[in-house]
């Protein structure tokens, strides 16, 4: 141990030697400090895309689905399925269940992410019934069945509310919107980095969202059917045959996504094809 | 050095010190939110609540780390001592910091959901048999609670027994020996040819007084400068802290001290070794 003669006692004035070395160890600790605080507020992950605009009021006009999720199918020019959901961290259900199957026209807030999107609706919505309107206009393509890697989330959260909306710090509150009925929805990363978004039910058509809570935020791999119901595409899956991956998968959280494999590209556009 | 029930003693260099600490947390502060804004622009802007969680989460990993470093460094180069004089400071600071991260990540995952946030802290899915399943959040939990009692609570503290070598001790300065009962006792040496043993921990916040030096005739603290006289170990009216003593005695060449240490604050004869008083003879340390 390297000993200092001049002896430090606070209430005292400071000795010089130890001045001197403070002069030159304070600015070390501070520079240490300032590139440490740059290096990782650069390295921070890219949060995704997704834009929660919940200062900025919109109407849409559509047809509404309750099954399993609230969805307003043919909203405006582009025929948009737009995800339906509540407050917090909270399903739309409740509210929107005297609407079933009906053309309505409702007010809320705008969650955008890619093609995605979705409005928050708040408890005491108004919610108009367009009379003009009548008939289901919804119809599901099956396109086949298939496997996919991926990451499990709640769609409100990763669609741009929370970012990120994903990974296993998000994990506690992707599982609270799912107990609370928010849609679930696989997250996958193809080959070519685009990200790829699948809604998630029972092989029953019921909402999978409790059964699928304490599966989200990890890289889990599943299989299922694909289908097409307005713009969203589903997969129906047996929530307990959800498999948690292992090995070096495991590392992969978050924003970088589980990609899919080659063979589960292949077969996906195989069962496109037919 | 402070009369016992006086919470707080204020004085230019904790001052110093405290400027210094907390003017870096800001500056650490302001730096990851104006990056995290400059960087991620546009679409993939983060929001505030997110920067913040990162900000102090990670302030609070440098702080503690920091923290746990200055023991060791203190111990490696006695400069470092007026790093650990205030140490205490570093450590409340860094459990606030660590207690905002903790409010901010309870408000923004824990909340507004359909279970209470202390429920969903301690139902997290996971598993400990799984790396990647560990639920981390409620181990957070506990790691906080266990930074409150590390801000809270002060940091930590026979026979006749052949002390060793006595002659390398330098005048004014100590030798702290451990005993079988896994106390430390510091053996100063003071107007060059007087040895007087006392308990190693300060009852201020149990600095190590064996690393403290004699000024003006007390044994000085090197954390925080409190005082006790080698004779009782008592600090000087009207200052009311006193520390255990340990009686010497010489046997041959040897000093002997007594592992049965005293009540705090009892006079013992301190030994006086006439050998000591050729002061030349004697290697300072």
């Amino acid at each position: 141990m390297r000993k200092n003669n001049e002896f430090f006692v606070g209430y005292l004035k400071a000795p010089q030697s130890i001045v001197s070395f403070y002069k030159i160890v304070v600015p070390i600790f501070l520079l240490i400090a300032i590139a440490v605080g740059v290096w990782l507020s650069l390295n921070q992950q890219s949060a995704g895309k997704g834009v929660a605009e919940l200062s900025n009021q919109s109407t849409m006009s559509g047809y509404l689905t309750l099954d399993p999720y609230p969805v307003l199918h043919h909203v405006g020019e582009e025929k948009r399925s737009v995800i339906l959901v509540d407050r917090f961290k909270k399903s739309a259900n409740d509210l929107l269940q005297p609407y079933a199957n009906q053309w309505i026209t409702v007010s809320g807030l705008p969650i955008d992410r890619g093609d995605w999107v979705m409005l928050q609706v708040p408890a005491d919505a108004e919610v108009q019934v367009v009379s003009n309107k009548m008939g289901l206009e919804v119809s599901d393509q099956y396109l086949g069945e298939v496997t996919f890697e991926g990451e499990i989330i709640d769609s409100k959260c990763f669609l741009g509310v929370m970012k990120p909306g994903g990974g296993k710090v998000h994990r506690a509150c992707a599982r609270l919107c799912l107990l609370g009925g928010v849609p679930p929805m696989l997250a996958v990363k193809n080959q070519q980095g685009e990200r790829l978004g699948y809604l998630l039910m029972n092989e029953d058509g019921s909402s999978a969202s409790i059964p699928l809570s304490d599966k989200v935020a990890v890289p889990v791999r599943l299989s299922g059917t694909l289908l097409q119901r307005g713009e969203l595409q589903y997969v129906r899956l047996n929530a307990s045959n959800v498999k948690l991956l292992t090995g070096s998968k495991l590392a992969d959280y978050g924003e970088t996504l589980a990609q899919m494999s080659d063979e589960d590209v292949a077969m996906l556009n195989h069962d496109h094809d037919h | 050095m402070s009369h016992r029930f006086v919470p707080v003693q204020w004085n230019n260099n904790k001052k110093a010190y405290d400027k210094a600490l907390w003017l870096s947390i800001v500056i650490y502060i302001a730096i990851f939110v104006i990056i995290s804004v400059v960087i991620h622009t546009g679409e993939e802007a983060l929001v505030p609540m997110t920067m913040l969680i990162r900000a102090f989460g990670s302030l609070g990993f440098i702080l503690l780390t920091l923290i746990l470093c200055i023991g060791p460094l203190a111990r490696i180069d006695s400069r470092f001592l007026p790093l650990l004089y205030n140490r205490r400071h570093m450590g409340v600071s860094m459990f606030l910091i660590v207690l905002v991260h903790a409010i901010l990540v309870i408000i923004w995952y824990h909340s507004f959901g359909p279970l209470n946030p202390i429920e969903s802290i301690f139902t997290s899915p996971g598993s400990f048999d799984n790396s990647a399943d560990v639920p981390f959040q409620p181990l957070g939990f506990f790691a906080l609670i266990i930074l409150f009692v590390m801000a809270d609570v002060k940091e930590s503290a026979g026979k006749w027994i052949d002390i060793g070598d006595w002659k390398s001790i330098g005048n004014n300065r100590a030798k702290t020996i451990q005993i079988s009962n896994g106390e430390r006792v510091a053996i100063f040496r003071y107007e060059n040819n007087k040895l007087a043993a006392i308990s190693n921990v300060c009852q201020h916040q149990n600095g190590p007084l064996g690393e403290g030096c004699i000024i003006d005739g007390l044994i000085t603290c090197p954390w925080h400068g409190f005082q006790y006289r080698p004779e009782d170990g008592r600090s000087p009216a009207p200052f009311t802290e006193r520390v255990g003593t340990y009686e010497l005695k010489m046997e041959a060449d040897k000093v002997m001290l007594n592992t049965a240490g005293l009540p705090d604050g009892t006079e013992r004869p301190v030994l006086v070794i006439e050998q000591l008083i050729n002061v030349e003879t004697i290697a300072n340390a």
